[in-house]
């Protein structure tokens, strides 16, 4: 299925992009993984309980990882966001996304092995991180982000990914 | 004209049954109607409810599924999904709003349906849903579905169709069922307004009506009714009929017999007329032979006898007919006082003796059987009687005998029962006859025959015996004769009879008493009375003074001038009545006799007032006899004086 988010009112949520200036592919990605965390569910032991947040661990500590900070405001299903850097396989256990930007893929591959079978979304940029066994990649095509699921990894890692947001990808593999 | 046109009226039917059966269908349609209204009201708000439901529920689906759309902004994907709704026809247009009100997308079915899809629109139907699209509990925007009225209408109109046809069906079939059942149930009334109907043209009052099969209670009992009111009219129709043919029949039998009674009073009126002319023809005749001296002196008793029989005969007549007026008039008062019988069969016999000689007849009484001479009855209707039947008797045989005889049987204590027997050897009478003579103007003897009286006697007679309680019948005798029978009741009466020996003393008593009350005064406008009155008081007492007095006033002066104890006065005088002459006198001396002679009144229409007046009355005509008889009456009241 094709997706063309044009994210604009998404990032404006964020406050960060005025409606004239171009897009922050970060930003939008960001507004992305906002929406991920609302559209699927994680199962009873890794969903966060009451004064537990939702956690995103990234090991890129750039461009994507201040992009990230806009989300830390706001709350999904009460709980509030939190943003971890962190590239220590140990540390991820407690992750609810992990988003490998700025990785190579050796890199990326490794980590996402460390969490297979783990309920941890795993969520990275171009079109072969699926290949490497990641969830959900990001791609931008003509100015847009669009992304493509895994919804074969997803469901063995135990979650489950609303059709309303499977309906929004770009492609998704069963 | 009017302005206001007349509301012409509803034309209602004339016939029962179409009466019932358009009542009953109205009725049907009526609730009809109240329930297609009802159920089209539910109905309406039922489908409007229905169309919002379903409404609301196509709009929860889609904004369901376009809440990771409206998240992720996917607006072609919502085009998509929005214009995916074309599918149903049910909607009509479908807007999609951003979370700040911003139209995403929409869809018209028609191509004028704009302005439902604007920022600020705030179109609001009956059959629309604004539903807002939600990701945990936070609004992404909002899908606003308006429904296709034309669809709504449709089904209400279908709805109103099938309501319609149904209302149809329901009256044909009502109509066809009311008609079919009032018919079954009318036809015993029908039946019945058809054969009064008949009744009432043909007057067949025998006809019946059926009731019919498994009539209701109610029609049962007003044919049933109606069947016994037939028959009590009948009844009563053929009582009228039968007391109509009673009544006709009396009638005609009165009519007949009025015709009768009409045939003999003409009858009798001409021989009135010829038997009052022929005995004034003789009398005029004879009177002016003696006046004239045409006829030798030795005729004229001769010539006398003829004026006095013939105007005996015309009194005769003249006593008969006002005595049948008086009977036919008024009620017959029977008075009770003794009597001495013999005294009446002896005045019969002085009467009736000289008669029977002038006839060479022999008039025979018998009255051995006698025991009860004093009795109590009406002494004067007896005499009448008598005087009536003897007359005939006498007056139809011409030769042979007349014979009277009494007997008497007790009946019981109180009553006595006389029979007189009249039988004579005359010409009979016949069998045509002897059923009507009792009646007026019957007579016994031919048409021809002269002076034989009106035909008045023997119902004067009957009229007489019947009043007394009596009874009366006649029969043809052996001899070919009559023979009359008459049965009176009387009481007996203890009063012993003063005998025969009396009679020779009152002569001598009244010549004394004339002589002892003269001067007698005799008051009467025509002279020849007086003089008779004077001429039958002197031939009994010469001596005697009589003075006359033709007015009330003359009569009053000579009163008080001469004081007469005795006084013969009429009652009609030309200045005044004998009534208040007689009032006037007793004022005066009370003890004074008056005697009343009138031609006006017989004896007993004085009655009271001439009782309280006079002492003794006398009727006009009258005989020397019945004079005496009055002065003999006198006698005997002043005796024990």
């Amino acid at each position: 299925m094709m997706c063309a988010c044009t994210a604009a009112v998404l990032c404006s949520d964020f406050g960060s992009v005025s409606a004239q200036a171009p897009l922050d592919p970060a930003k939008v990605r960001a507004a992305y993984l906002y929406h991920f965390m609302r559209f699927i569910e994680w199962p009873t032991p890794a969903k966060p309980g009451i004064n537990e947040s939702y956690n995103i661990c990234i090991p890129d500590n750039g461009a994507e990882f201040n992009a990230l900070r806009a989300i830390t405001t706001k709350t999904v299903n009460d709980r509030p966001v939190s943003i971890r850097h962190t590239d220590k396989t140990d540390s991820l256990k407690t992750c609810h996304i992990l988003y490998l930007t700025g990785l190579k893929p050796v890199q990326a591959k490794a980590l996402i092995d460390s969490i297979s079978g783990l309920p941890i979304l795993s969520v990275g940029n171009g079109d072969n991180f699926l290949d490497l066994g990641g969830m959900i990649a990001f791609e931008s095509r003509i100015g847009q982000v669009t992304f493509s699921v895994n919804l074969t990894v997803a469901n063995r890692a135990g979650l489950k990914i609303s059709a309303n947001m499977l309906d929004v990808a770009d492609r998704v593999i069963k | 004209m009017s302005p206001f046109k007349r509301v012409s009226k509803v034309q209602i039917p004339t016939s029962l049954l179409q009466r019932l059966v358009t009542v009953n269908t109205a009725i049907v349609i009526l609730a009809l109607v109240l329930i297609s209204a009802l159920v089209f009201i539910k109905e309406y708000s039922i489908s409007i409810e229905r169309q919002k439901n379903s409404l609301s529920s196509m709009a929860i689906i889609i904004t369901d599924r376009l809440t990771g759309v409206m998240a992720f902004e996917d607006y072609d994907l919502a085009r998509k999904n929005i214009n995916s709704l074309r599918l149903n026809e049910n909607i009509l247009t479908a807007c999609l709003y951003d979370i700040d009100h911003n139209l995403v997308t929409k869809f018209n079915r028609h191509s004028n349906q704009d302005e439902f899809c604007t920022k600020n629109s705030n179109i609001t139907t009956s059959l629309m849903v604004d539903q807002p699209i939600m990701l945990n509990d936070q609004a992404l925007g909002r899908l606003v579905l308006y429904a296709d009225p034309k669809l709504f209408w449709e089904h209400q109109i279908g709805m109103s169709l099938f309501l319609l046809l149904v209302g149809t069906l329901c009256y044909v079939f009502t109509w066809l069922l009311s008609k079919r059942y009032f018919r079954k149930e009318t036809k015993s009334l029908l039946k019945l307004a058809a054969t009064a109907r008949e009744i009432s043209k043909t007057g067949n009052y025998e006809i019946r009506v059926t009731a019919g099969e498994n009539p209701a209670r109610e029609i049962s009992n007003l044919v049933n009714s109606f069947n016994e009111l037939l028959e009590i009219v009948e009844n009563h129709r053929s009582q009228l009929e039968d007391m109509i043919n009673i009544r006709t029949a009396q009638l005609n039998e009165e009519k007949k017999k009025v015709e009768k009674i009409s045939e003999a009073k003409s009858e009798f009126l001409a021989k009135l007329n010829h038997d009052i002319r022929t005995p004034l023809t003789s009398i005029l005749g004879y009177t002016e032979l003696i006046k004239n001296g045409d006829t030798v002196h030795d005729k004229n008793i001769h010539h006398l006898d003829a004026i006095l029989r013939n105007a005996e005969f015309v009194s005769e007549l003249v006593n008969g007919l006002l005595s049948l007026a008086k009977l036919e008039s008024t009620d017959l008062a029977v008075k009770a006082a003794p009597f001495n019988i013999n005294t009446i069969l002896e005045s019969i016999k002085q009467t009736f003796e000289p008669l029977a000689e002038r006839k060479n007849l022999t008039l025979s009484l018998n009255t051995l059987s006698l025991e009860e001479n004093w009795l109590e009855g009406d002494s004067l209707k007896l005499h009448q009687v008598l005087n009536n039947l003897l007359d005939n008797a006498i007056k139809f045989t011409k030769q042979g005998s007349v014979q009277l005889s009494v007997t008497q049987r007790r009946k019981d204590q109180e009553t006595v029962i006389i029979k007189f027997k009249i039988t004579d050897s005359g010409i009979g009478i016949s069998n045509t006859k002897i059923r009507d003579i009792f009646d007026d103007y019957v007579q016994i003897g031919s048409d021809t025959q002269l002076l034989t009286g009106a035909g008045l006697g023997l119902a004067i007679a009957k009229k007489l015996v019947n009043a007394m309680d009596g009874t009366i019948s006649v029969r043809q005798n052996s001899q070919g004769g009559s023979e009359f029978s008459i049965e009176i009741p009387f009481k007996p009466s203890s009063k012993l009879s003063p005998g025969p020996a009396g009679k020779e003393n009152h002569t001598a008593q009244i010549k004394s008493l004339l002589h002892d009350f003269s001067p007698i005064l005799v008051i009467d406008d025509d002279p020849n009375c007086r003089e008779i009155v004077s001429e039958i008081l002197l031939s009994q007492q010469p001596q005697c003074t009589i003075i006359h007095a033709s007015t009330f006033m003359e009569a009053i002066n000579l009163y008080h001038e001469r004081q007469p104890k005795l006084v013969f006065t009429d009652i009609e005088l030309p200045d005044g009545n004998g009534y208040e002459l007689a009032k006037e006198i007793k004022q005066y001396h009370g003890n004074t006799l008056i005697v009343a002679i009138s031609a006006y009144h017989t004896i007993d229409e004085y009655g009271k007032t001439g009782n309280r007046c006079f002492n003794h009355l006398i009727a006009k005509p009258f005989h020397k006899q019945n004079l005496l008889d009055t002065l003999r009456e006198i006698v005997e009241k002043i005796e024990p004086l």
